[in-house]
């Protein structure tokens, strides 16, 4: 087993900034909500005829 | 600049058809639209290349015109279909907008009669040859048509291959009474036409956004039910593998500064994430799992009381943690999900330093979460935070 030593590559290393918990799914949830609701306007305005005619 | 709209005029050299084309010819040009007819708008030059010329001409129009009557027009051995067969066809493969007028005799008969003979023709002709389409409805229109009562020499059979063609690609067939109002009908649909398109106008944007989308959601569909394939009994079977797969869906991105304003601009890039680390809690110390791409298994452990490393601030902050190496000229970012760390390493262009990474962290933070990778990313992590 290697040993822990090798921390010089780490030092290099710098802590930049920290995130928000659950960054991504508020990001994934906003996505998410914005193409629900255009699916809805487009059903709207598009789907309410079964044989897809306008 | 206001463009005009193209429409293709397609019809066979029919006597009976050339007095309508010149109407709707003249009628679409006072209605300021481009029409493409030929010997009109363009001719049989080269002669050796006529019917490649007109197929290009449907190919930069906008809307398909086609008018059917008796005669079928010039058939083309090589193409096994006549020349405006083969109109039709680049229209309906070039997705145009195909509007079908068909005279009233024809309509009647091939609806009443030839349109369901052909159709048990077909159906017996896949039967014979292991549910294979014929090539073409010639023959089988022709024996249609010689079976049928009301044969006339009048009417050419291929019409009636043509129409099943035209019927069975689905285009709706509108019946045309010659000299009964006929260009005021035409322009009706024209009008019904500019109704449809304005509904899809005023909603592009959505519609692009949309069609945009799509391809991400499916992606994202075969990503989760292989990233699942993994997992075995509660724990990743072949955890290099699972992050070589995931690591396929971090992709590249920009960093934007001030968006949304007027000020914003974009300040830099990422790479594609290059490679990953994944650490496990064992007995106080994270141990080394496995790695992925381009990173290094260097270290087989990290003990919580040792010096700090980004694995260890990851591990102890629950957050997502940002780091950056000018050394190697890669941000590094660490996540957190139950017992596990995992950490990914995306290399970045010239333009950053560690003064421009701090300045700008919040916009790296922020376009590195707000694309389209966080889909991925956030499943693997939470499907960390449920297993062993």
């Amino acid at each position: 087993m290697s040993k822990q030593g090798k921390q010089n590559e780490d030092e290099n290393i710098i802590h930049v900034a920290s995130g928000k918990e659950k960054a991504d799914e508020k990001y994934i949830e906003a996505k998410g909500k914005r193409f629900d609701e255009m699916n809805k306007r487009l059903r709207e305005a598009f789907g309410e005829n079964k044989n897809g005619k306008i | 600049m206001a463009e005009p709209a193209r429409v293709f005029i397609s019809s066979a050299a029919d006597p009976g058809l050339s007095l309508l084309r010149e109407q709707v010819h003249s009628e679409l040009k006072m209605m300021e639209h481009e029409p493409l007819m030929y010997e009109k708008d363009f001719g049989p030059w080269p002669p050796q290349h006529l019917v490649e010329n007109c197929l290009e001409h449907v190919e930069k129009s906008d809307v398909f015109l086609l008018f059917v009557a008796q005669k079928a027009g010039s058939y083309i051995e090589s193409y096994k279909a006549t020349v405006t067969h083969c109109e039709f066809q680049a229209a309906h493969q070039h997705n145009k907008h195909i509007i079908v007028f068909v005279q009233e005799d024809i309509y009647r008969l091939f609806w009443g009669d030839l349109r369901m003979m052909i159709a048990e023709m077909v159906e017996e002709y896949k039967k014979d040859h292991h549910g294979v389409e014929p090539d073409t409805y010639k023959d089988i229109a022709e024996a249609a048509w010689k079976k049928h009562p009301g044969k006339t020499d009048q009417i050419d059979s291929y019409v009636w291959g043509f129409l099943y063609d035209v019927y069975q690609k689905g285009h709706y067939l509108e019946q045309l009474a010659l000299g009964v109002d006929t260009i005021k009908g035409m322009k009706r649909y024209f009008s019904d036409l500019f109704r449809k398109g304005s509904r899809y106008l005023a909603l592009k944007d959505e519609i692009d956004e949309q069609i945009s989308e799509g391809p991400t959601y499916r992606k994202h569909a075969e990503f989760t039910s292989k990233m699942i394939e993994y997992l075995n009994d509660g724990e990743i079977q072949n955890p290099r593998m699972f992050l070589e797969y995931l690591q396929r869906f971090l992709t590249n991105g920009i960093i934007y500064t001030k968006p949304g304003t007027v000020f914003e601009r974009v300040v830099g890039e990422y790479e594609s994430c290059s490679g990953s680390t994944l650490y496990r809690m064992t007995a106080g110390q994270l141990q080394f799992i496995a790695a992925s791409g381009m990173a290094g298994d260097d270290h087989s452990f990290y003990s919580l009381n040792g010096p700090t490393s980004l694995v260890v601030k990851a591990f102890e902050s629950g957050n997502p943690e940002l780091f950056y190496s000018d050394k190697k000229r890669q941000l590094y970012l660490g996540i957190k999900s139950g017992n596990y760390v995992i950490c990914f390493h995306y290399p970045v262009d010239r333009f950053w330093t560690e003064q421009n990474v701090r300045r700008f962290r919040d916009d790296i933070l922020r376009d590195i979460f707000e694309s389209e990778s966080a889909l991925f990313r956030n499943f693997a992590i939470k499907l960390l935070g449920g297993i062993k």
